[in-house]
C-alpha cells in the first residue's frame, strides 16, 4: 500500500512521511508556544503574544516541510537555497528596518523600560503609552494626540519614565523680602505641606533659604509625592503656600532695579558726596 | 472597657432610614423605585441615586486606603519605638484610620457606593523612591491594653510582634497589604495582626480573620467585593526596615 507510487518516484509512503513531519511539528510547536505563552502571558499584552506565538508555530511547520522535502519527496533544494538566499538578501535590505523594529520590539517587552499607562517622553514626545507591539509604540500626548513611534527609534532614545518609580520629587522657588522673616515664612509654607494629603511625610519636605539674591530672599521648597499624582500635588500646593504666605504678612517682591541719573538733583538721595549716598539709597529700595 | 454611647453608624439599614451623629448624618429614602442616598459630613454634601426596588444599605468601616483617592494599599503604622529581646512575644494595641464604606446590596451583590472619614489621611514612603511602597501613613501612640477612641475615627489593631531573631530588636513601624485586611466592628472597631521579626531590618506582616471582642460584626471589605484576580496575597514582608 505505502509502495504505491502518486507522481514519478513519489509513493504513498512519501506522502505519509511528510504529512507525519508537519502533524509532529505542528505539535511540537503548540507544545512549545503554549508553555512560552504560560511563562509571558503577564509580561506581554495578550495581542502581541498570540501574534508572536503564530510566528514561532509558523515557522517551526515551515522549518520540518523543509528538512523532510529532500529526503521524502525527492525534491533538489538547491535552486531553492540558492534562490531563497537570493531572496533573502534582497527582503533583508528591503525590511532592515521592519526587523530592526521588530527585535527593539521584543527587547522593549522583555527589558520593560515602559509600561501601557506609564506617563513618558521619548524622542521629545510626552504622553501616556497607549500600547506597545511589536513594531511600533503607541503614544497618546497630553493634548490628546496618536503619535506611533516606531520600536527601533524607542529603543535607541533616552527614554524618561515619570511614574517607574513609586515617589518623585517636585520644587519650588518662592521669593520673599529682604525685611520679610525667613524662618516664619518656612514654617507657613511646611504647615501648608503638611496639610497635603500627597505631600509624603517621608522623604520629608525640605524647605530653606537658598539664595540671597539682588531683589529677595530665595527660599526653595521639595517635596516628594506619589508618582501618580505628583502633579495634582505641584499644583495643588503652589497656590496655597502663596495665599497662606499673603496671609501670614509675607510678600512676594517684585524684581525691581533703581536707576539714578548723575544729574538729578531733584532726587534727595544725591548730594554732595553722591557715590556713598546712592549705595545707600538702593540697599534701601531693595530691602 | 466603657465605650462611648451610640456613636457609631455602622450597621445594615433598609432604604428608609436616617443614620446620624453629631459628625455624620446619612439618609436613604425610596420613591419612584429610586433609592436617594446623602450623606452630609464635615461640611460636605454627597448624594447618589440608586435604582434598586429592595435591598440594603451596609455601613461599615472598610480598608483606610481610599481617600482622597487610591494611590496604594498599603497602611503604615509608626509608634513609638519597642525594644524586643531575642525570641520573643508582645502583643500591643495601636490605633489606626477609619474610612467608612456605604454598600448597596440587592440580589445577592454588593457595591460600594461611597467612602468618607472624618480623618485627614497623610501619605508616606517605605523604603527608597526607586523601590519602595507608597503607604498610608498613621501615627499611633503604644498602648498596653485596648484603648478608648472615636469609633468613628480610629480603630484598634492588635498587634502580635513576634521576635524570631536571636538578637534584640527595636520596632517603630509596621507596614501592611490592606487586601488581608479583617476589619470587625460593634461599639468599637478592631483588627488582629501579626508581625513576625526575621532579624533586626526584615518582618512579616499579615492580619489574622478573628474579632478582638467576642460578638464583634465582620466588616464587607472593600478588597473582597471588587474580586480582582491575583490579590490574594495576605502577607507583607517589610525588607526596608522596621524604624
Amino acid at each position: 500500500m505505502l509502495e504505491i507510487p502518486l507522481y514519478n518516484t513519489i509513493t504513498v509512503g512519501d506522502l505519509v512521511v511528510v504529512v507525519t513531519a508537519v502533524l509532529a511539528a505542528y505539535l511540537f510547536g503548540r507544545v512549545l508556544t503554549i508553555s512560552i505563552k504560560k511563562a509571558l502571558l503577564d509580561k506581554i499584552p495578550k495581542g502581541t503574544l498570540n501574534l508572536f506565538l503564530k510566528i514561532i508555530n509558523i515557522v517551526i511547520v515551515v522549518l520540518a516541510f523543509l528538512l523532510v522535502l529532500p529526503t521524502s519527496m525527492k525534491v533538489d533544494l538547491t535552486g531553492l537555497v540558492f534562490a531563497g538566499g537570493l531572496a533573502g538578501v534582497i527582503l533583508g535590505f528591503a525590511s532592515q528596518s521592519v526587523v530592526a523594529n521588530l527585535v527593539s520590539g521584543l527587547f522593549l517587552i522583555f527589558e520593560r523600560p515602559i509600561t501601557i499607562g506609564d506617563n513618558i517622553n521619548i524622542a521629545d514626545i510626552s504622553g501616556t503609552v497607549e500600547d506597545i507591539q511589536l513594531f511600533s509604540t503607541i503614544v497618546q500626548t497630553y493634548e490628546g494626540t496618536y503619535v506611533r513611534i516606531p520600536n527601533a527609534k524607542v529603543f535607541t532614545s533616552s527614554i524618561t519614565n515619570y511614574v517607574k518609580n513609586p515617589a518623585r520629587r517636585f520644587e519650588y522657588t518662592v521669593r520673599i523680602q529682604y525685611r520679610d522673616d525667613a524662618v516664619a515664612a518656612a514654617r507657613i509654607i511646611r504647615e501648608v505641606i503638611a496639610e497635603h494629603p500627597f505631600a509624603l511625610v517621608s522623604p520629608e519636605p525640605s524647605v530653606y533659604v537658598d539664595t540671597l539674591a539682588d531683589s529677595s530672599v530665595k527660599i526653595v521648597i521639595q517635596i516628594w509625592a506619589p508618582s501618580t499624582v505628583w502633579w495634582t500635588v505641584r499644583v495643588d500646593l503652589l497656590w496655597s503656600i502663596k495665599l497662606a504666605l499673603e496671609a501670614g504678612g509675607i510678600e512676594m517682591p517684585f524684581p525691581q532695579q533703581t536707576v539714578w541719573f548723575g544729574n538729578d538733583t531733584r532726587n534727595p538721595g544725591i548730594g554732595a558726596d553722591g557715590q556713598l549716598d546712592m549705595q545707600e539709597q538702593i540697599k534701601k529700595d531693595s530691602l | 472597657m466603657s465605650q462611648p454611647a451610640m456613636l457609631s453608624v455602622y450597621g445594615t439599614y433598609g432604604y428608609e432610614a436616617t443614620i446620624g451623629t453629631d459628625q455624620i448624618n446619612l439618609s436613604v429614602s425610596q420613591g419612584s423605585g429610586m433609592v436617594e442616598y446623602r450623606r452630609d459630613c464635615a461640611g460636605a454634601t454627597m448624594t447618589k441615586y440608586v435604582a434598586s426596588g429592595d435591598g440594603r444599605i451596609i455601613v461599615n468601616p472598610i480598608e483606610p486606603v481610599n481617600l482622597p483617592e487610591e494611590v496604594t494599599r498599603f497602611l503604615e503604622i509608626r509608634f513609638d519605638p519597642l525594644l524586643l529581646e531575642p525570641s520573643s512575644r508582645q502583643t500591643v494595641y495601636l490605633t489606626f484610620p477609619i474610612e467608612i464604606g456605604v454598600f448597596v446590596a440587592a440580589k445577592q451583590d454588593v457595591h460600594l457606593i461611597d467612602i468618607f472619614s472624618l480623618n485627614k489621611p497623610r501619605y508616606s514612603l517605605y523604603g527608597l523612591p526607586d523601590w519602595g511602597y507608597i503607604t498610608r501613613w498613621h501615627r499611633s501612640a503604644l498602648h498596653h491594653e485596648i484603648p478608648e477612641i472615636d469609633p468613628l475615627r480610629e480603630g484598634v489593631l492588635a498587634l502580635e510582634i513576634k521576635n524570631d531573631a536571636s538578637t534584640w530588636v527595636e520596632v517603630s513601624r509596621a507596614v501592611f497589604d490592606s487586601v488581608g485586611m479583617k476589619i470587625y466592628y460593634n461599639l468599637f472597631v478592631s483588627m488582629w495582626a501579626e508581625m513576625r521579626i526575621i532579624n533586626s531590618t526584615v518582618a512579616e506582616t499579615k492580619f489574622f480573620d478573628r474579632p478582638l471582642v467576642k460578638g464583634m460584626t465582620r466588616s464587607l471589605e472593600h478588597y473582597t467585593i471588587l474580586k480582582i484576580p491575583g490579590l490574594h496575597r495576605e502577607e507583607f514582608l517589610m525588607d526596608a526596615g522596621l524604624n
